[in-house]
């Protein structure tokens, strides 16, 4: 065990999962915990944070003892010296703005080192929002604050739990560049939370991959994305794609609606009254599009559409791959079996039918 | 108003404000237990605290005496120690209000204690507040209108109680005469006009504390902001 690790080697069940993890985690920079949902991230997250005991093991940061099972050492939450920023900002509601960061900096270490509080509030732009109602906030300024409150608490170490992901596409854009001045001005060890191949690669110095309550590799940022099959701008959990068409209702029949889209229609059974012509948006998951070479003939599913192979890339789930498609203009992805994309020899720039099983409005 | 009735008033207001003090002490550590416990026999304590609800009031002050009285070793103990025994006494009075208004302390700041105030508890924890900290400056001011509302509700509870009261405390004037025995002796001697201005004096205050109640409840969606 070195002197600046954190050092983590527990064992704990968590909503029926069994997670083992053993790691050694370099007190510099941001350590990024990434893997799909379920896959034990929070839970690595709590136990560090001691808001989860584990059944065996230890837990060291640098030379101090936060959690051993012999002779029995426990560290609570609250003298550990570890700052956390929740996912849902968790600022208190009965509390301004100005409140809440008092809060914190009163209760702050005296000995410890750390910024200026004026340095923190001017670092995630706080000036104008001090005296507001925290619930008043947009939920970017909520996390602000968020990570403000953390700061002033002068913290050895700073957990991020996907601070980004209860924030829309628009507002995430805005949180990132505080998340890199975090990283640049503060410089405090960080373990960051996250399922977002983008956030990762764009904050994040190096790597645990996580999987079922295991990390399943850990090493330098790119090296790792890249071991597993990740890159940037596409996100493998979110495995649903967003396809746009226009209401035709000359074509609705037998209590279903049409979308047209490019050349092609899908039917859904909807009870809803969108005007003809509408232009509308439609989720489908990638796990609900198959794949025929030719057009079939006595099949039950009725939505299908002409489409030309993109890519093939590997899933998470060995049996499984990816298969993009392009319709028309437009992305559709497809989860098929490893074995399939073989049988059936797809490859890229072929044309071939997607068969959709489900779709819903989006919005 | 007659002179015993002011004094029949006067025992009601102290039996209800000792009452919601002793049940605001021992009924808030017992509710934040059951927001946080995972523990199995966690039903049972709810289902014993719930039994005022739906026990007759007699059923109740009939076990309770038969508690206090001085054969039992805790009416003994009790007797011995004070030198009185705890059956038609003031104190009886307290020991039986507080078991007969127990769920209208518990259950109001149980269901405040629980969800958003326990992650608001973990939270505080993360900005190094130590548990005892964290409970009086975020679980407490979180949790006001459930306090308000537990408090209330103990309170009016006490004030309108009868069958415990009687069966406990008897019938003793100045001692364990509350207001709505008194209004029960009027009608028996047939003296409707004190028992309409008593009844009318009780109706009066438990509609102004429900009342404050609700507004309170109105003004503060969720929790007071300090």
């Amino acid at each position: 065990m070195s002197g600046s690790d954190l050092s983590l080697r527990a064992r704990v069940t968590f909503d029926s999962l069994e997670i083992a993890l053993d790691a050694q985690i370099p007190l510099t920079g941001v350590t990024a915990v990434f893997g799909p949902s379920g896959s034990g991230k929070t839970t690595l997250i709590n136990l560090v944070a001691g808001f989860l005991r584990p059944r065996a093991g230890e837990i060291c940061f640098g030379e101090a003892i936060w959690y051993r099972q012999s002779p029995a050492v426990w560290v609570a939450p609250h003298r550990r010296g570890v700052g956390t920023v929740f996912q849902n900002t968790r600022l208190f509601p009965h509390l301004s703005v100005n409140g809440n960061l008092d809060y914190a900096e009163r209760r702050a270490d005296p000995a410890a080192l750390g910024h200026a509080s004026s340095e923190i509030k001017s670092a995630m732009a706080l000036d104008a929002l001090l005296d507001r109602d925290v619930r008043t906030l947009s939920g970017g300024e909520q996390q602000r604050v968020a990570i403000a409150r953390t700061l002033l608490t002068r913290p050895q170490i700073l957990l991020l739990d996907e601070p980004l992901s209860a924030l829309d596409s628009a507002h995430k854009g805005e949180l990132l560049p505080f998340l890199e001045t975090l990283k640049t001005e503060f410089a405090l060890p960080t373990l960051y939370v996250s399922h977002d191949v983008d956030e990762v690669s764009r904050i994040a110095d190096r790597v645990l991959m996580m999987d079922a309550g295991r990390i399943v590799g850990s090493g330098r940022t790119d090296e790792v994305l890249s071991r597993f099959g990740f890159e940037a701008g596409r996100n493998p959990y979110e495995s649903t794609s967003v396809v746009h068409g226009t209401i035709d209702l000359l074509a609705a029949r037998d209590e279903l609606v049409a979308v047209r889209i490019g050349a092609g229609v899908v039917w859904l059974a909807a009870d809803i009254d969108i005007a003809d012509g509408a232009a509308v948006s439609l989720k489908i998951p990638a796990r609900d599009v198959s794949i025929a070479r030719q057009r079939p003939e006595g099949i039950s599913i009725q939505n299908m559409l002409e489409a030309t192979i993109t890519a093939i890339k590997p899933t998470k789930r060995p049996a499984f791959q990816t298969v993009g498609l392009s319709v028309g203009e437009q992305a559709l992805a497809a989860t098929v079996t490893r074995k399939a994309v073989r049988d059936l020899n797809l490859e890229i720039g072929q044309t071939v039918f997607a068969l959709i099983k489900s779709a819903t409005f989006h919005r | 108003m007659t002179l015993p009735d002011l004094s029949a008033l006067w025992l009601t207001a102290r039996l209800a404000l000792v009452t919601t003090l002793v049940l605001l002490i021992i009924g808030t550590p017992l509710a934040w237990w059951l927001a946080r416990t995972r523990s199995r026999v966690k039903p049972i304590i709810e289902a014993i605290i719930a039994l005022p609800l739906v026990l007759p009031p007699t059923v109740l002050g009939f076990y309770l005496l038969i508690a206090m009285s001085p054969s039992t070793p805790f009416g003994g103990f009790w007797l011995h120690a004070t030198g009185d025994t705890l059956s038609f006494s003031f104190t009886g009075l307290v020991i039986g209000s507080v078991i007969y208004s127990f769920p209208f302390m518990v259950q109001p700041l149980q269901t405040a204690f629980e969800g958003p105030v326990q992650s608001a508890m973990q939270t505080a924890a993360s900005l190094r507040a130590s548990p005892r900290d964290a409970f009086f400056t975020i679980a407490v001011p979180m949790s006001a209108r459930g306090f308000v509302t537990a408090i209330v509700l103990s309170f009016a509870h006490t004030l309108g109680e009868f069958g415990v009261v009687l069966m406990v405390g008897g019938n003793i004037p100045d001692r364990t005469r509350v207001a709505s025995i008194e209004i029960y002796e009027h009608v028996e001697t047939l003296n409707y006009a004190d028992a309409h201005s008593l009844s009318l004096i009780l109706l009066l205050v438990s509609f102004l504390t429900l009342f404050c109640v609700f507004a309170f409840n109105k003004r503060f969606p969720a929790h007071v902001r300090l």
